[in-house]
């Protein structure tokens, strides 16, 4: 099992026609065991890159990521949903949600029962033996959410799960998201370039920005109840200062959710 | 409703349409055939194909020519396909082989199948094992291009995700690469199909006893008009049946 999880120095650039392109450089951070962290930067900033580097799909130049024994993560321990839907599309639902239980074994009938209960709490019910051509944008990224759950596993990585839904969804799916992060007990990192998605889900937000980028700011949201609504006072007052700090200003500034 | 059976007449008569083209065909065939004495008719030709069916041309019956034909042509399919695949996956996934043996692949593909014909039957001889061969040469190549880029076309993401979820090498395989690259080597396939039926056909114009090609050549030895083109129309007809047959398979092997 995971425990807290240990960023240190991670650096990673890429080589261009011009010397390297460096994205990120000396990000050090802690994951909390079962805490829900927020990654929040502007676009291209590298979000995707960082998170690829936890999940160990993209070795960093510098620095590590360990867990708390000092060990490197390992695949079976963490799930991550992708920013583009990574559903395999020759399968149906549920044999996309089905795949990862699959390939760690599990017998055929507790897979079924598995994955009918996933796709019950995701609200797919019927769906089941649709492919995901046949599905809408938020029904695809929940088929995506579920295979995560049917994994198993500790560490749960989002990159910017809801940026393709329409408002509506989105929010919706932020609340379920929630539901079952505080019902399964995990770990949950999920990035986002909304401001306000961060202030409603995150215990705490990171902001990763900068050129090349590194964790500028750490904001801790403990002390704010869920469930959370924007037009709170204090919640408000924090959107401003953070907004403020003109962390997007190279974009002109502002909340990124309205794009 | 009025709009309905307005719209509804046409519709009927579009339907028709490939008959209505297939008798002006007819006609324009049989005028040719009265005026010159460079056609038979396409009723002789109908005679001479049902005659065909139960009188033996050259020892066997004509559905013992069109099974002949078939047997090489898909003996020579299935080993493509063994071939094409393997190989197209393996270019597909990896760098070095890919970098070793693809020079090796580009260098022989520009040479037509019927142009191994003749080395093939120093080495083979006449018999089967030579008309398969060639079949083979021209079925495993389409497959094998569209194979390869089928795999190196997949998106890198699928991959990861695979990876993310637990695929160890051959789940990854199984359900990922080859899946995936399942439209493009069906598509290979079905080029493959009409290729080998293309040298089957030409290789027993050079040498065999039986099949629709030595049917077609024999006929053209001896002056036989109704044969060469009863010939021909059965060439037509059954490659015409695979890439229909082909069609129907698509849909069930890749529903999404
Ligand atoms: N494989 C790669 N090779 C070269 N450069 C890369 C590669 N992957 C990412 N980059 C570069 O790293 C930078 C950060 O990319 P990344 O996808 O992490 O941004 P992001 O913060 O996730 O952006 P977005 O909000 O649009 O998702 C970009 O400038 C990108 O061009
Ligand atoms: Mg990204």
């Amino acid at each position: 099992m995971v425990g807290d999880i240990h960023v240190k120095g991670l650096g990673l650039s890429f080589p261009q026609q011009n010397g390297i392109h460096e994205v990120l450089r000396d990000v050090d951070f802690v994951i909390h065991s079962k805490e829900f962290l927020v990654l929040f930067g502007p676009g291209q900033c590298g979000k995707t890159v960082l998170m690829e580097a936890i999940a160990g799909l993209l070795p960093p130049t510098a620095g590590s990521v360990e867990d708390a024994q000092g060990s490197p993560l390992r695949t079976q321990e963490l799930c991550m949903v992708f920013q583009k839907y990574a559903l395999f599309p020759w399968k149906t639902c549920r044999q996309n949600i089905e795949l990862p239980m699959k390939f760690k074994g599990v017998p055929k009938q507790a897979r079924r029962k598995r994955a009918a209960d996933l796709i019950h709490l995701v609200g797919l019910d019927g769906f089941e033996h649709s492919y995901p051509r046949q599905l809408s944008g938020g029904m695809k990224q929940r088929v995506a959410i579920a295979a995560a759950y049917a994994k198993e596993c500790p560490l749960l990585l989002f990159d910017e799960p809801f940026g393709a839904l329409d408002a509506q969804t989105r929010l919706q799916m932020e609340q379920e998201l929630v539901r079952i992060w505080q019902q399964e007990q995990k770990t949950v990192v999920l990035i986002t370039n909304s401001i306000d998605e961060a202030l409603l889900l995150g215990d705490r937000i990171l902001v990763l920005a900068g050129s090349p980028s590194s964790i500028l700011e750490e904001y801790d949201l403990r002390e704010f109840p869920r469930p959370r609504s924007l037009s709170d006072r204090p919640l408000l007052n924090l959107r401003q200062s953070i907004l403020d700090r003109g962390f997007f200003e190279n974009e002109g500034g502002g909340d990124l959710r309205c794009e | 409703m009025n709009g309905f059976s307005e719209r509804a007449a046409p519709r009927r008569l579009l339907r028709l349409l490939p008959l209505l083209s297939l008798l002006a065909f007819l006609s324009v065939w049989h005028l040719a055939a009265l005026c010159t004495d460079l056609l038979a008719t396409p009723l002789d030709t109908a005679k001479a194909l049902a005659g065909m069916l139960f009188f033996p041309t050259s020892k066997v019956t004509l559905l013992h020519h069109v099974w002949a034909s078939l047997c090489r042509v898909l003996a020579a399919y299935a080993l493509a396909i063994a071939a094409g695949v393997l190989l197209g996956v393996l270019f597909g996934w990896s760098r070095r082989f890919h970098d070793y043996c693809y020079p090796i692949f580009e260098l022989l593909r520009p040479i037509p199948p019927i142009a191994w014909i003749p080395l093939i039957i120093m080495w083979l001889g006449i018999g089967e094992p030579s008309k398969i061969a060639v079949c083979f040469i021209g079925s495993v190549v389409p497959i094998l291009v569209n194979t390869y880029f089928g795999v190196s076309r997949l998106d890198p993401t699928y991959l990861k995700s695979a990876k993310i979820l637990g695929a160890g090498q051959r789940a990854l395989l199984t359900h990922v690469i080859l899946p995936g690259a399942l439209p493009s080597i069906l598509t290979g396939m079905k080029v493959a199909l009409s290729s080998g039926w293309v040298c089957v056909i030409a290789a027993e114009m050079i040498a065999a006893r039986k099949g629709l090609g030595y049917l077609i050549i024999r006929s053209m030895e001896s002056g036989d008009m109704v044969h060469i083109l009863v010939a021909m129309i059965l060439i037509g007809s059954v490659n015409f049946l695979f890439s229909w047959l082909f069609s129907k398979l698509e849909g069930v092997v890749c529903p999404w």
